[in-house]
């Protein structure tokens, strides 16, 4: 197989981690998700007085100020602290660091962090006067705020860019990490998403969701994306990422036609997919269609990420941080294709097609 | 990167309060035409400023067909309705635009916050259990694109949109760029698009950045900038492609370029704006001599103006070429600025003049630039480059060219 855009530049993932609701970083991630063991948990009614749900999958132990050891965490979201600190460790775990003003930060999100915008006018309306707010606090309602702290703080003056599309937000932020880098303009690109569970975002989805079942998340994933020519270590190589819209709600095409894009773009059939997962929302006639097309096994290889809670726009970045820890801790001889389907039932279907290199292959070169 | 096509911009959807449609928005440029006026969208008591530059007599049905107007907040409006005026403008439809590739890509600063305001007063009168469900469920920033390709049925395309605050309009231009030169997608839709928010006034008024009356970018008096609203969305493509259907090629997009100061939340840094600056003209591979036109981010605040002015002289020296501020008669329109001022750069080489700093009374000495006060000039431009820049140190610059035949 190869990468489907012609002779375009190969596009690898040489690090990543996470901070998930299984816990602060890369191997409790690698650990929970091989355990399976549920991370949801009664929210505290001290902590959360009034949020429409009892129960939430939260990132445990996660205080900003100690996570980062620095100061400047009091005006910092928790979504903010959430990227910040991932990106830092996604900065340690990378082994051939590249230098800042090459490093580019795609941060995908749904709304960025709509707590503090909503605080920020609730202040506004309920003070004496409308302007008793701290003008401190301004920043941080912008979306772009946490990918602008990342690059702050770790001095990342290349590209910097918020995405945002929701559930399929972490794979379109994929592709334009994937194109700032084949067209040269960065070298090394911190590619994630970061949500957090708040009041605000607790209400604006319990009123415009009809299914309840699936509980708020929250976290962030970054993954470490490099033009395989800088030579860095090989996770995985991005083959394609296709995105379609369902057209009056037409899920089943749109999932279908960017599945069948991205197989092609890559010149391989179902047949030859070792992993296929969704992530999201859920939307039958998605899964019905991928039932059809993949195997059991395809359809079972990587366990689903969804048990971390309904994460938004961190959804397909920790379901890619599945199939990596996957790979990893199921090490193969040849190479291996997947699949990753994100979900967003306003109407959007993106597929990413990652190819898991084997022990047996030469890690630079797609067979 | 094989395949390098040329890009070029064939259609133009403009909502902005100087005018709706490109003739109309041509015809402010040109005569320099003011957007302030009361802010009409929210209760402004307790404020002792309260203009804006706000969008009059916005009629979305006469736009928008095929999308329930109640799933769609106002700055969604504006996205699809800038995005069909733009497909009108370029002389297609959107079954032209079904079978082959596309991505559809708006910048916002706000997205749907206008809502998410409301769903706050609603909080304060009556409690969370009172927030409405239609505003809840159509806040999400995706889909000022998404539903752009809903209204026009489009579903081989891609959706991102870029929330990277007030320079987020060149983003998604500098990404269809990409997208189309690679030849990765046929066409690209992409622009800016905000709505009138009181979030984003509330912060800047506090920050002191709202001026009591109008902006005056680059003057001694100024004293901050209009929180304004508006779209605009443009049509690019390849250049084979607009030749073989015959389009009208307003402008070329010769390059651009991203970064960042990793600096500070809300200050510019000089050395930075001044490294995009160049950065884009390497994209572009144009020589700064050769730059006819800047337009400036210009936003009208001590901060901006003077760091923003000090980079471009820092790059272009004693040959500084024109540099003016749409924001002047805008307003500060936040992810739609640089989308607008895309569009009217590329309408100041297609008509050949400068669209003025209007509002201005005396240079600031320390913005040594021909600023071309108050008054429309004509010009023979070639190459104008467009600034835009955001809070989180993101900058965004992009490099337009007079489309000429042979390639550069």
């Amino acid at each position: 197989m190869t990468a489907g855009y012609g002779n375009s530049e190969r596009v690898v993932i040489t690090a990543w981690s996470a901070i998930s609701p299984f816990g602060i970083g890369r191997s409790p991630f690698l650990d929970g998700l091989r355990s399976g063991r549920p991370v949801d948990a009664p929210l505290d009614s001290g902590d959360w007085p009034q949020v429409p749900y009892s129960r939430a999958c939260l990132v445990p132990g996660f205080v900003p100020r100690e996570v980062l050891q620095r100061k400047g965490t009091r005006t910092m979201d928790r979504m903010t602290a959430l990227a910040v600190a991932t990106v830092g460790q996604v900065l340690q775990e990378d082994l051939a660091p590249v230098p800042g003003q090459d490093t580019g930060v795609v941060l995908a999100v749904t709304n960025g962090s709509v707590e503090s915008v909503m605080d920020f006018v609730r202040t506004s309306l309920t003070a004496r006067s409308p302007l008793h707010v701290n003008p401190g606090m301004a920043p941080r309602g912008v979306m772009n705020y946490a990918a602008g702290q990342c690059a702050i703080w770790y001095q990342l003056t290349g590209p910097n860019a918020t995405i945002a599309g929701g559930r399929t937000g972490g794979l379109l932020g994929l592709n334009y990490a994937r194109r700032l880098l084949t067209r040269g303009r960065a070298k090394r690109v911190l590619c994630g998403a970061a949500e957090e569970f708040s009041y605000g975002r607790s209400w604006v989805e319990f009123h415009s969701r009809d299914d309840h079942t699936l509980l708020l998340g929250e976290g962030a994933a970054v993954l470490s994306l490099e033009s395989a020519a800088t030579g860095g270590p090989e996770l995985a190589e991005i083959l394609a990422v296709e995105s379609r819209v369902a057209v009056s709600g037409d899920f089943a095409t749109a999932v279908d036609t960017s599945v069948e894009a991205v197989l092609a773009r890559c010149g391989i059939r179902p047949a030859d997919v070792w992993s296929v997962t969704t992530c999201g929302s859920r939307i039958p006639a998605v899964t019905d269609i991928l039932n059809a097309k993949f195997t059991p096994a395809a359809l079972a290889a990587v366990p689903s990420a969804d048990i971390l809670g309904d994460t938004g726009a961190v959804s397909g970045v920790f379901q890619i941080a599945a199939v990596l820890a996957t790979a990893e801790q199921s090490p193969a001889d040849l190479d291996r294709i997947a699949l990753v389907v994100a979900v967003e039932r306003d109407g959007t279907i993106a597929c990413v097609a990652l190819r898991l290199p084997g022990s047996s292959t030469d890690s630079g070169q797609a067979s | 990167m094989s395949v390098q096509h040329r890009v070029v911009l064939t259609g133009f959807g403009v909502l902005s309060s100087i005018g709706q449609g490109v003739a109309e928005f041509a015809d402010g440029l040109r005569l320099g035409r003011s957007g302030s006026g009361p802010i009409t969208a929210f209760d402004t008591a307790g404020f002792e400023r309260t203009n804006g530059c706000e969008v009059a007599g916005f009629e979305a049905a006469r736009w928008i067909q095929h999308v329930p107007a109640e799933q769609l907040g106002r700055a969604a409006q504006f996205s699809v309705a800038a995005a069909r005026m733009a497909i009108q403008d370029a002389g297609l439809t959107e079954d032209a635009l079904r079978e082959p590739l596309g991505l559809i890509s708006i910048g916002t600063t706000d997205g749907e916050s206008a809502d998410l305001e409301f769903l706050v007063e609603q909080d304060v009168r009556g409690g969370p259990w009172a927030m409405d469900r239609v505003r809840a469920a159509r806040v999400s920033a995706g889909r000022l694109s998404l539903e752009v390709a809903q209204e026009l049925g489009l579903s081989r395309v891609e959706v991102p949109t870029i929330g990277t605050a007030c320079a987020a309009g060149n983003y998604a231009v500098g990404y269809g760029f990409d997208a189309v030169r690679s030849g990765e997608v046929s066409y690209a839709i992409c622009g800016g698009a905000d709505a009138m928010s009181r979030k984003t006034f509330l912060g800047f008024y506090r920050l002191g950045t709202i001026s009591p009356d109008v902006p005056r970018p680059f003057d001694v008096g100024r004293e901050g900038i209009l929180t304004g609203e508006g779209a605009g969305a443009m049509v690019m493509e390849t250049l084979e492609s607009a030749l073989n259907r015959g389009a009208r090629i307003y402008a070329e997009v010769l390059g651009y370029a991203l970064n960042c100061d990793a600096h500070h939340p809300v200050a510019p840094d000089e050395a930075s704006i001044a490294r995009c600056i160049q950065l884009a003209l390497k994209d572009a591979n144009v020589k700064p001599s050769e730059v006819d036109l800047i337009s400036a981010h210009g936003t009208g605040t001590k901060a901006n103006d003077v760091t923003e002015v000090r980079a471009i002289r820092s790059v272009f020296g004693a040959d500084t070429p024109r540099t003016v501020s749409l924001k002047s008669m805008l307003g500060h329109t936040m992810g739609a600025a640089s989308a607008l001022a895309t569009i009217a750069s590329a309408l100041a080489i297609t008509h050949g003049f400068i669209p003025p700093t209007i509002n201005h009374r005396e240079t600031d000495p320390e913005c040594p630039i021909d600023c071309v006060p108050n008054i429309a000039v004509p010009a023979d431009l070639r190459i104008v480059q467009n600034n835009g820049l955001a809070f989180g140190g993101n900058n965004a610059i992009l490099v337009l060219g007079r489309y000429e035949g042979k390639p550069r």
